[in-house]
Parts: C-alpha cells; sequence; structure tokens
C-alpha cells in the first residue's frame, strides 16, 4: 500500500505544529551560521601570528591522532570482537561485555589517570625504583603518541560494538558458505568477513575521529597542541572570537569531510543495528593454548582501558576521599545532574516535536531539514560553543541597550555564560543523540495505528500524548540516560559557555587534575564513570537480546 | 440524495503514477459498496481519499452534503464523519478493547462512553473481553474490535480496508457472515475494499471494478457477472469464453455460428460466454460442433478444453457424462443469456 503524503497536507497547510518544528530546526543551525558568516568578516588580529606559528602545528597534530588513533582502535577492537563473537574460550561471557566498558571513560580522565600512573611518583616508576633499586631513565609518556594510545584505550569500543554487532548478526550463512567452499577460518575471515564488515568498521573509526577532533581534555593535558586548544587559546588568551571562529571553521571542514568519505565509502550500506538477524554462530571451541591466548588478546584492552585507570583512581580516591569536602563535591554533583537532566529532557522533547511532525507530513525536504539539525553530534563542542557565543553575546548585548533605552532596570547577561545558554548549546550538540532512539520508536509503530487515532477525530497532541508517547515509553527513557551521561561527561563546550564560577563534575575533575591535585580529582571522575557504565550496560543488553532473537 | 459523491476524483502520486484516475462514483444511504481490482487498481487509495488521509489533485468529494474535498476544501480527517476499519487493524496496542473503542468518543459524557462500549461490544458479540488487550485476542477478534471502535462514533459512512487478508480461509467465511450481519444491524453505509472477487460477490450491494485508476463499471454483482461492459471486468468475475463477432442486420455471427439479437449492422464485439452456459447436446448433431481436447476433473463438474474452428473454449460439464480427448461432442448455448460486449471502433 501507498504510504505517499502530500505537503502541506492533509488540514490547512501551515499549523503551529509545523512552525514550531521548522523554527527549532532553524534554531538548530544556529553555531553553523555563526561560523559560516563569521569567515566573511575577516580574521581577527591574532591570526597571521596563529597562522604562521601554530596553525601547521595544529593540523599536523590534529591529522596525526585521527590517524593514529583511528588504527590503533582498529587493533583493539575488530580482534577482540570476532574473538567473542565467533570463539569460546574462559572469560568470555564476562570479557565480551566488559570489552565495552572503557566508553564509560571520557578521554580526559584517562589521559590524566594515565599521565598519574607513569608519573615520577607515579605507580611504574616508583616500582622499578623500588625493585631495581635504580633511578630508570625518565618516561614521558606527555606527548602526541601517548594521547594516541590513550584515546584509542577510551574510543576502540566504538569500533568494537560495530564490528560484533556485524560477526553476531550477519556472518553465519557467510562463513557457513565461504566454508562449504573449503576456506579455512582464516581466510573466511580475511576474505569475506573482513570485506563486508569494512563499511560498519569505517563508521566506527569515523565516529572514533569525531571524539579525537572533538577532545580538549586530553590533548590539553598532555600539551599536545590541535584544533580545539587553538580554538580556547584564541578565546581565552587572545580574547579573539574571529580567530576562533577561522580556526573553528576548518575543524568543521575537517569533520565534514570525514562524514562525507564515511557516506561515500558505505554505500548503499546501512549498518544500524537494525540489520536483519540470522541465527547466531555457533561459537567454535578452542583448544587449550589458542583458548589461553584469545582470553589473554581479549584481556589486554580490558585491563589497559578500564581496570588499571579505574583502579587507580580507586586509589587515589581512598586518600582523597577527604579533599571531596573541600570542593563543594556535593553542590559540584547537584549542578551537574540538573544540569545534565534538563538538557535531555530539552533534546528528548525537540526529538519528539521534530519526530511527530514528520510522521504526518512525509516530506523529503523537511526530513533532510530534520538530518540537518541533528547535525551537531558531529561538530566538536568548542566549535558549537564558539558558534553560540557570538549570537548570545550580540542578543544580550542589544537586550540590555534596549532595555536600558525605556529606563527599565538593566536585565544582565540573559544568554552568555548562563545556565540557560548552556542548555540551548548542549541541545544543539547531543539531540542526534536523543533523536537516533525516538526516531527507530517511531518507525516501530505502525503509520495506520496514527491514522487510526485521526481518524477517531484525535488532535495531534491528543494523538502525541495518548498514542505515541506511551508506546514510546522505551525509547524516550532511552533517549533521556543516553544524553544525560553524555552531558555528564562533556567538557570543552562547558568550559567555554559555563557561568562564571559554576562547576559541573567534568570541569572539575579536569581542573583539579590540571593542578595535580589527582586525589581530589579522582573523586568527580569516579562518579562520572560510574555513571557511564549504566547505559553501556543498558547497550550491551540491547545488542545481545537482538542477536538472541 | 446520495451520502457521498465523487466528482472527477484524481490522485496523482508522480506525473506518470496516477493512482486514481477521473473518478465518478455515488454511494446511497444504508449500501454497502465494494471496490474491487487487482492490486495497485487504485481501490486503497480511493478510500484513503474518501477518508482523508490523502488529498486529491482534482476533483471534489462531497461527504453528508458537506463537501470535504475539492480545489478550495479540504477536510481533515478528524473532522470527517467517517469510521476507516485498517487492513492490520490498527488497534492502540497499549490500550485494552474498552479504552480503543472509546478512544474516538471524546466530547461523550463518561456514562454514555461505557453504556456505548457495552452496546459495541454486544454488537459484535464481544462481550465480557473489554478489559483484554489486542495481542490476548484472536485475530477474528482484533478485527471485531477494530470495527466496534470505528463504529462506536456513529459515524456516516464506514470504510474497509482489505477486511479478509488477514484470515485464513476457513476463518473468512465466518468472518464474512459477522461483518454482514454486524454491517446489518448497525444500519451504516459501508465501502470495502477487497480484491477477493468472492468477497465482493457475497457481501455488496454493488461492486465498483477498478483498472489501473480507472472505474471500469459500477453495478449489482449480479448484473455484473452476466452483463459486463467490458472484457476485463468479465474476465475478473469467473473464467468467461469472448467470441470474436461480427454484427449483422438479425444479430451477429461467429465462428460458433450465428446469434439472433437487436439489429448490430456495423458493429463489432465479444460474445461473453460462461462456461456452463455451453451445454453438449447427446442426442442430436448441433450446427456447432467441436473437439475436445482435455478433460479435468474438478469435484463439483469436470471442465473441458474443446476447439470449435478457430475458437478454443471452455465448458463445464456435470459428471454423470464422460469425455476423452479427440472427441466429437455438439454444443448448444442458452440464448436467453447470451450477451455481446461491443467494441468502440
Amino acid at each position: 500500500m501507498n504510504r505517499h503524503q502530500i505537503w502541506p497536507l492533509p488540514g490547512k497547510g501551515y499549523n503551529l505544529w509545523i512552525i514550531a518544528a521548522l523554527a527549532t530546526i532553524l534554531l538548530m543551525g544556529v553555531p553553523v551560521y555563526t561560523i559560516v558568516t563569521g569567515l566573511f568578516k575577516g580574521p581577527g588580529p591574532s591570526w597571521p601570528h596563529l597562522q604562521q606559528y601554530l596553525l601547521p602545528d595544529y593540523i599536523g597534530n590534529s591529522l596525526l591522532l585521527v590517524l593514529g588513533t583511528g588504527a590503533l582502535t582498529l587493533l583493539w577492537g575488530v580482534p577482540t570482537a570476532w574473538l567473542v563473537s565467533t570463539a569460546q574460550f574462559p572469560g568470555r561471557r564476562l570479557l565480551e561485555w566488559l570489552l565495552i566498558m572503557p566508553l564509560s571513560i571520557p578521554t580526559y580522565i584517562m589521559a590524566f589517570t594515565y599521565a598519574g600512573i607513569f608519573d615520577y611518583t607515579g605507580f611504574i616508576q616508583t616500582a622499578i625504583r623500588q625493585l631495581l633499586g635504580t633511578e630508570i631513565q625518565h618516561i614521558d609518556i606527555l606527548n602526541i603518541y601517548g594521547v594516541m594510545v590513550i584515546m584509542s584505550l577510551a574510543l576502540y569500543p566504538y569500533v568494537y560494538v560495530i564490528a560484533r554487532t556485524a560477526f553476531l548478526a550477519r556472518f553465519r550463512s557467510l562463513i557457513e558458505a565461504s566454508q562449504t567452499l573449503g576456506a579455512s577460518r582464516a581466510r573466511s575471515f580475511f576474505r569475506v568477513v573482513l570485506p563486508v564488515a569494512r563499511p560498519g568498521l569505517v563508521a566506527g573509526i569515523a565516529l572514533v575521529s569525531m571524539e579525537v577532533l572533538n577532545d580538549y581534555g586530553a590533548v590539553k593535558y598532555f600539551g599536545v597542541p590541535t584544533f580545539t586548544t587553538g580554538i580556547f587559546r584564541s578565546w581565552f588568551a587572545y580574547e579573539d572570537i574571529q580567530a576562533a571562529i577561522y580556526l573553528s571553521s576548518l575543524l568543521l571542514v575537517a569533520v565534514f569531510l570525514i562524514l562525507f568519505l564515511e557516506k561515500k565509502q558505505r554505500g548503499q550500506e546501512r549498518f544500524h543495528s537494525n540489520v536483519t538477524v540470522e541465527r547466531p554462530l555457533d561459537r567454535h571451541k578452542l583448544a587449550r593454548i589458542p583458548a589461553v591466548l584469545a582470553t589473554l588478546c581479549c584481556a589486554i584492552p580490558v585491563l589497559l582501558g578500564l581496570l588499571i585507570p579505574v583502579l587507580q583512581l580507586l586509589l587515589w580516591g581512598v586518600s582523597g576521599y577527604e579533599s571531596a569536602a573541600h570542593i563543594d563535591f556535593i553542590n559540584t554533583v547537584v549542578n551537574s545532574f540538573l544540569l545534565a537532566l534538563a538538557a535531555a529532557v530539552s533534546c528528548v522533547l525537540v526529538s519528539l516535536l521534530l519526530l511527530s511532525v514528520s510522521r504526518m507530513r512525509k516530506n523529503s525536504i523537511y526530513h533532510s531539514l530534520m538530518k540537518f539539525a541533528t547535525m551537531g553530534y558531529a561538530i566538536p563542542g568548542a566549535v558549537i560553543a564558539i558558534g553560540v557565543l557570538v549570537p548570545f553575546l550580540f542578543l544580550d548585548k542589544s537586550t540590555i541597550a534596549m532595555v536600558t533605552a525605556f529606563g527599565w532596570e538593566n536585565p544582565g547577561l540573559i544568554l552568555t555564560g548562563t545556565v540557560l545558554g548552556l542548555i540551548f548549546a548542549f541541545t544543539v550538540r547531543f539531540l542526534a543523540v536523543a533523536f537516533n532512539p525516538v526516531e527507530s520508536g517511531f518507525e516501530k509503530i505502525s503509520q495506520t495505528v496514527d491514522e487510526a487515532a485521526s481518524i477517531l477525530q484525535a488532535s495531534h497532541w491528543k494523538r502525541l500524548s495518548q498514542i505515541n508517547m506511551p508506546l514510546l515509553r522505551g525509547a524516550l527513557g532511552t533517549a533521556l540516560l543516553l544524553v544525560f551521561v553524555d552531558i555528564l561527561k562533556e567538557l570543552p563546550l562547558t568550559l567555554i559557555l559555563r557561568p562564571f564560577n559554576f562547576h559541573t563534575l567534568a570541569t572539575r575533575s579536569f581542573e583539579l587534575a590540571s593542578d595535580e591535585q589527582m586525589a581530589a580529582a579522582s573523586i568527580p571522575s569516579l562518579v562520572i564513570i560510574l555513571a557511564g557504565i549504566i547505559p553501556v550496560y543498558i547497550l550491551n543488553i540491547l545488542i545481545t537480546r537482538k542477536s538472541r532473537q | 440524495m446520495s451520502l457521498l459523491e465523487l466528482k472527477q476524483v484524481t490522485k496523482k502520486y508522480s506525473t506518470d503514477a496516477v493512482a486514481v484516475n477521473n473518478v465518478d462514483l455515488t454511494v446511497q444511504p444504508g449500501e454497502l459498496l465494494a471496490l474491487t481490482g487487482e492490486s495497485g487498481c487504485g481501490k486503497t487509495t480511493l478510500l484513503r481519499l474518501i477518508a482523508g488521509l490523502e488529498r486529491p489533485d482534482h476533483g471534489e468529494i462531497n461527504l453528508d452534503n458537506h463537501t470535504v474535498a475539492s480545489k478550495q476544501v479540504f477536510v481533515p480527517p478528524q473532522q470527517r464523519p467517517v469510521g476507516l476499519v485498517f487492513q492490520d487493524y490498527a488497534l492502540f496496542p497499549h490500550m485494552n478493547v474498552a479504552q480503543n473503542i472509546k478512544f474516538g468518543l471524546k466530547s461523550w459524557s463518561s456514562a454514555e462512553r461505557k453504556e456505548r462500549v457495552t452496546e459495541m461490544l454486544h454488537l459484535v458479540n464481544l462481550s465480557g473481553l473489554e478489559k483484554r488487550y489486542p495481542h490476548q485476542l484472536s485475530g477474528g477478534q482484533q478485527q471485531r474490535v477494530a470495527i466496534a471502535r470505528a463504529l462506536a462514533p456513529k459515524p456516516r459512512l464506514l470504510l474497509l480496508d482489505e477486511p479478509f487478508s488477514n484470515l485464513d480461509t476457513l476463518l473468512k467465511d465466518q468472518v464474512r457472515e459477522d461483518i454482514s450481519t454486524i454491517l446489518r444491524r448497525a444500519g451504516t453505509t459501508a465501502i470495502l475494499v477487497t480484491h477477493d472477487v468472492q468477497d465482493a460477490m457475497s457481501m455488496a450491494d454493488r461492486i465498483a471494478v477498478f483498472k489501473e485508476g480507472r472505474l471500469l463499471q459500477i453495478d449489482r454483482p449480479r448484473i455484473l457477472y452476466q452483463q459486463p461492459l467490458d472484457t476485463y471486468v468479465a474476465s475478473f468475475f469467473g473464467r468467461v469464453n469472448l467470441i470474436p463477432v461480427v454484427g449483422t442486420a438479425s444479430g451477429v455471427t461467429s465462428e460458433i455460428g450465428q446469434f439472433f439479437l437487436e439489429n448490430a449492422d456495423g458493429k463489432t464485439g465479444f460474445l461473453c460466454l460462461r462456461p456452463q452456459q455451453i451445454k453438449v447436446n447427446l442426442s442430436r448433431e448441433t450446427a456447432a460442433s467441436a473437439e475436445v481436447i482435455s478433460v479435468k476433473y474438478l469435484g463439483d463438474y469436470q471442465q473441458l478444453e474443446i476447439r470449435s474452428g478457430n475458437c478454443r473454449l471452455c465448458c463445464h460439464q456435470p459428471l454423470s457424462v464422460s469425455f476423452h480427448s479427440g472427441q466429437t461432442i455438439h454444443l448448444d448455448f442458452d440464448l436467453e443469456q447470451v450477451h455481446v460486449i461491443w467494441v468502440d471502433s
């Protein structure tokens, strides 16, 4: 049956819902407009200096980091995914989901934890001194290669999860076909599985690259100058917003290039979780020695990416929980949670608005506009922050000028450096995180259910509140949780846009670590990691359930 | 006064995909009309146009003395006095039977609603199941809930989209019976879409046959079967022998002989003979002789493929006589029922 619908359609052309949806979409693009129009205003005063002395480093380092981290995530993610989904060895079930867990540790926490471990007073150097009784050469991991390894440890789960979903779901028949044609398991892997999995793996690496370009904390801590640190330097040190916009635009070009290449290589392939699920593979039982090797192979990323950093944080935490009192810990937690909750609700509400309108008006232009609105997830937090800062300053200044012109009291800054402005920026940045689960939730509701409600005289609001929302309960909960946790860990955007003296767990832990107060920094870090474990756990259940069905 | 009137209604999905092409149609109060045709003929789109789920590109739809769609006017589905029973029923999965039925009764008092639910459940024979959820019901029960839900707000017109397609054959006869009874008891005007000729013929007062978006013929089932205006309609309602004929002053002449009708000089067409209208004369030789090509046993009767001149025909014969291929037989035709489909020159 045809499901075509027309635009502007059944009904009175443009109603309030459509107007609200279009206005919201327009708002979500604000950072992009700022950057694009900013380019026409010319570079700021510090640009020549930046361009001559710093830009080559920014470009070189960012490129090297993207490539190096991407390659390393493949190394951690693919063999482990292949082993846990096709072979049987001791500890497989536990490792299968522990391997996802490093995703709950933000890169900046991973970075300062490892910096601490390799520090002169850190565990490694102390142990070597005590065991060998001699001073060894200074171990320096605070360089670009160190960042690369550390970011790959925090980010490889993106590749691992996609690879595992693919291996669990799609390859049974392919591998069976290849084996009946006489190919060994190894040959099947390299000749059949990897080529077929390639689009998904590249999509995973694209996600990793975005995270690398988004990162501020880890590179800053390790003293590696990249685009994000450059944006911070322009804004905070040079107070040159135009230079920040110029850097942002270059970063934006890099991000869109990655997105474009990823889309191009993928072709028609879709690698989301709704791939058709076949029966899972029967796992191949390994002999004793290969089994031990397999266990080791899967244990290494878990050890390096999860157990060691968490253990170190716990050790610091034990010695430093008293110092948590000094940093007004409770207040920070409350701030963080309320902010994350408010922004998560905002993301979910915007997703509901956009999708409920799209559902009644199937229209390809509107659909593209929605995709445009969710693009913020690809844009680094620092770029979004600069992108909303400029219009915020303009609006606030205009408002103050207008209000005082009428002789009323100066209202102060309403958007710039306020929680309201922060929530808006978070909504732009994390809309996609809420949008995707809500969208797939909507897809599970038959279109005829909505039509039935319409024919039974339900208004748009009644249909949304009484039919769609109850059916979307699970999706809305997932969306809320995912955004909540993402915001809890968010660093660069918060650092730029937060109100003066306003702290979240993320800014606290980063600032304390920057001041070498590791013990104090460990407490907020552990809270962030703990909160991050919940959605990872849910994600894992969803994948496993899907593969069992 | 007709309840529903369609004037030159056209709906295009793209410039070369015309789903509904210039359709004129009226439905009288209390009538049950079936829209039928092969899949993709536009019957479902027409139903959606009437419901307001699609908007016509051209033409006008009048419902209950109001224009609901035209160039200037478009009344959205929620403001049309129609009920629609979806092919997949589209019951709200998070609501129980009573809540589903109640959903459309928004301006009713709660006592009235309660009474209406009881009344509807009684009508569709599901009393006592009001607390069940859709997934706890059989397919047939779900369908009856869907009908009850659609009928509850007392629509002027009930639309049913392929009401028999999700049911197995054993259940189908029962459901046909049930729906007929429910509609008769409710006294509603209804339009149903079906691709199955048997469903259409057994239930509908009138049938509209569509092909490629065009309405070919609309009439009572008996007329459509016996006097189709179009060769497509003729074959749509069952096996038919279409024999080319040339008109004469006294009737028509063809490969299998002459038939006396009114003056048809200069016209051409097809003689429309159903397999059971061809009789085998065992006692004497007639003007039309034929050779048996094959015999198929079909349970209630046997089906003969025969050749008369250059004409291949199909006829149904009782089981009492046995035939074999190669045998020469003589044919009789029931002249009372001879029908010619004229071809426009």
